[in-house]
């Protein structure tokens, strides 16, 4: 009985592994690229211009499908490609009665995204806190602070906690308000930066704190949250502009900005952003903020000028991999498939992905046909193979070459 | 009986394990006097940033240690059994066969085992030294598949050279190695935690796999 179940065993083992090598073949042989089209949007045209390589060579094509080439989609584009204007000297002087002023420009010329594989992702929860307002320029701490039921500072030299330094900073955390354990801990944790904001922190109850080392002392602001808002993701930025500490998005998939002006926050008229599925980039510039969002089957985008009055929107599909003969075939071959990594978490998961059309059906019912014929062949009792015909009914090419990798002679 | 079999078993796999013992603690000595040597010529906070910001691992020449060790164990435990069919002998003890051949994998994978552990023990304490327990949690988390690759490797050495006939040694061989691709799909330190259970559960299942072809040893395949 023992080494039948030990066969089941490695049947199951052998089904699982194949589940995962035998697509990541077919995929590392026959994938083909798809490219996510560049769009970009032109405030003097008031359209977006698509990006797409013809031919090896680049061409941009406006909404009505017209093509430019690619000195017209500059002329076109003169505000996100002051650059290259500035280098030939045909940037306008003013652009909607607003003088343009490079440096400006240049500030206000801004680029954050964020995808989804930074929001499943294996975090350490340690933090270094720097001095914000230094003399001397920005250092590195020579502590970092863990915040579970209380905040503690590690030294790194000694590894030991400073405990001076975390009741200081405990004791300002509880001043205002702050409820342990932090839930999301969201800052720029490098020297490659302009200056330093800190730590953006929300506690046990969903609110949200700025936590800043200011001349060494502890600075602990809490923030006033939207009615009903609790957050999902903090993330910071270092922009010269100066506008917006973070873009946050809440549970809701809302997507703030948290402005630097107030600690206020104000709200991008979007609502179908996803961030466990699509990747979002905010494109600003001196006029306006254009919110890309990628999805497996297209792009759509958004333009909202500087009080985030949303000015035009766009979509433009891509196809599917299901749907190319890549896809067909795949769905063909593989009732389903085991995916151990994805684009979208940086976890490494046992997930089961079932094809996308049922098509798979077909070579499941003739291997099972095959599986029959050999038993027969072999003269084997169907009876004693019952559990191998279902491995093969149901795990197609996979079950397939597991009883055959594994035999079932029957002694 | 345990013990004569467990004696016999030692007998093949006793300085084997003992080099790996010996080999794995000094490699873990040579990661963690790496670390002290850095942190007393470098900033501290610097190596912790490359560990916590960066990604670094610092530990990725242990990476398949486990593995080997698995593997030579495997070897030296099964090799001498296969040489002129000498497990016919153990198999004509007066106890169950099935009983025989668990006993003795369960001799080695114990063995593998208590290897795997007291590099893991080591590998702990003495981290703990230098790294809050943060560090040492997801570098616990990566290392786990590494030592369920070493079980698996033993467990499916076994397996392979245990069975008679070569075509379905070259098999299972081939699977067995594809098996063990799934215990390293990434270099991103704690990326593991979500697979450690299932990772486990696939280990357990292949630990009776002898058992198969001691079966079709026992039923005349050749």
């Amino acid at each position: 009985m023992l080494p039948k179940i030990s066969r089941y065993f490695l049947l199951i083992v052998t089904v699982i592994t194949l589940a995962y090598v035998l697509p990541s073949i077919y995929n590392t042989l026959f994938d083909t690229r798809i490219n996510k089209p560049f769009i970009t949007y032109s405030q003097t045209k008031k359209d977006y211009f698509t990006y797409r390589n013809v031919d090896g060579k680049p061409k941009y094509f406006d909404r009505k499908n017209k093509e430019y080439n690619q000195y017209e989609y500059l002329d076109a584009t003169p505000i996100m490609n002051f650059h290259y204007h500035l280098g030939k000297g045909t940037l306008p002087d003013s652009f909607a009665g607003v003088k343009l002023i490079p440096q400006q420009l240049r500030m206000e010329s801004t680029f954050q995204f964020f995808e989804p594989q930074q929001l499943f992702a294996p975090a350490y929860g340690l933090y270094p806190l720097f001095e914000s307002r230094p003399e001397f320029g920005l250092a590195y701490p020579k502590d970092m602070f863990r915040i579970n039921r209380r905040i503690e500072f590690i030294d790194a030299k000694s590894n030991t906690i400073n405990e001076e330094k975390s009741r200081k900073y405990l004791e300002a955390l509880i001043k205002e308000g702050f409820h342990f354990p932090a839930r999301i801990v969201s800052g720029l944790p490098t020297l490659m930066k302009s200056k330093d904001e800190g730590w953006f922190l929300t506690d046990n109850q969903e609110q949200l704190f700025h936590l800043m080392m200011v001349k060494g002392e502890p600075y602990v602001k809490h923030i006033p949250l939207p009615a009903g808002v609790k957050l999902k993701i903090i993330e910071c930025n270092d922009f010269d502009s100066g506008e917006y500490f973070a873009i946050l998005i809440s549970t809701g998939n809302g997507i703030y900005t948290l402005n630097k002006r107030d600690y206020s926050t104000t709200r991008f008229p979007i609502d179908d952003y996803v961030p466990e599925n699509q990747t979002m980039n905010i494109m600003g510039t001196l006029f306006d903020k254009t919110v890309t969002l990628y999805r497996e089957d297209g792009v759509k985008l958004y333009t909202v000028d500087r009080s985030y009055k949303l000015v035009d929107q766009h979509e433009e599909l891509v196809p599917l991999k299901s749907t190319m003969t890549i896809g067909k075939v795949y769905s063909f071959l593989f009732p389903f498939q085991l995916s151990l990594d994805s684009p979208y978490n940086s976890f490494i998961r046992f997930t089961p992905v079932k094809a996308a059309t049922w098509s798979w059906i077909i070579l499941n019912i003739v291997l099972l046909g095959i599986t029959v014929w050999l038993i027969r062949k072999e003269g084997k009792s169907l009876k004693k193979s019952i559990i191998d015909l279902l491995v093969v009914a149901f795990t197609g090419i996979f079950g397939f070459l597991a009883v055959h990798i594994i035999p079932n002679k029957q002694y | 009986m345990l013990r004569s079999i467990f004696y016999k078993e030692w007998i093949k796999i006793g300085k084997i394990t003992l080099l790996f013992l010996v080999l794995g603690i000094l490699i873990i000595a040579g990661i963690y006097l790496t670390v002290r040597h850095d942190l007393v010529l470098t900033d501290a906070e610097k190596i912790w940033d490359g560990i916590v910001n960066q990604r670094q691992i610092y530990f990725t020449i242990f990476k398949f240690l486990p593995l080997i060790t698995g593997l030579v164990t495997g070897f030296a435990q099964f090799v001498p059994e296969t040489t002129d069919k000498r497990i016919k002998l153990s198999l004509h003890l007066p106890m169950n066969e099935e009983e025989v051949v668990l006993k003795m994998v369960g001799f080695g994978a114990i063995t593998v085992l208590s290897v795997f552990i007291i590099f893991f023990l080591v590998f702990y304490a003495w981290g703990i030294v230098y790294f809050p327990y943060e560090i040492l949690k997801l570098a616990s988390l990566t290392v786990f598949p590494w030592f369920l690759s070493g079980l698996a490797a033993y467990f499916l050495t076994s397996f392979v050279i245990l069975e008679p006939i070569w075509k379905y040694r070259i098999l299972y061989m081939l699977a067995g190695g594809a098996f063990l691709t799934l215990f390293y799909k990434s270099n991103r330190a704690g990326a593991y935690q979500p697979a450690i259970v299932p990772l486990a559960a696939c280990v357990l299942l292949t630990s009776i796999s002898s058992l198969f072809s001691i079966y079709r040893f026992r039923k005349g395949e050749m």
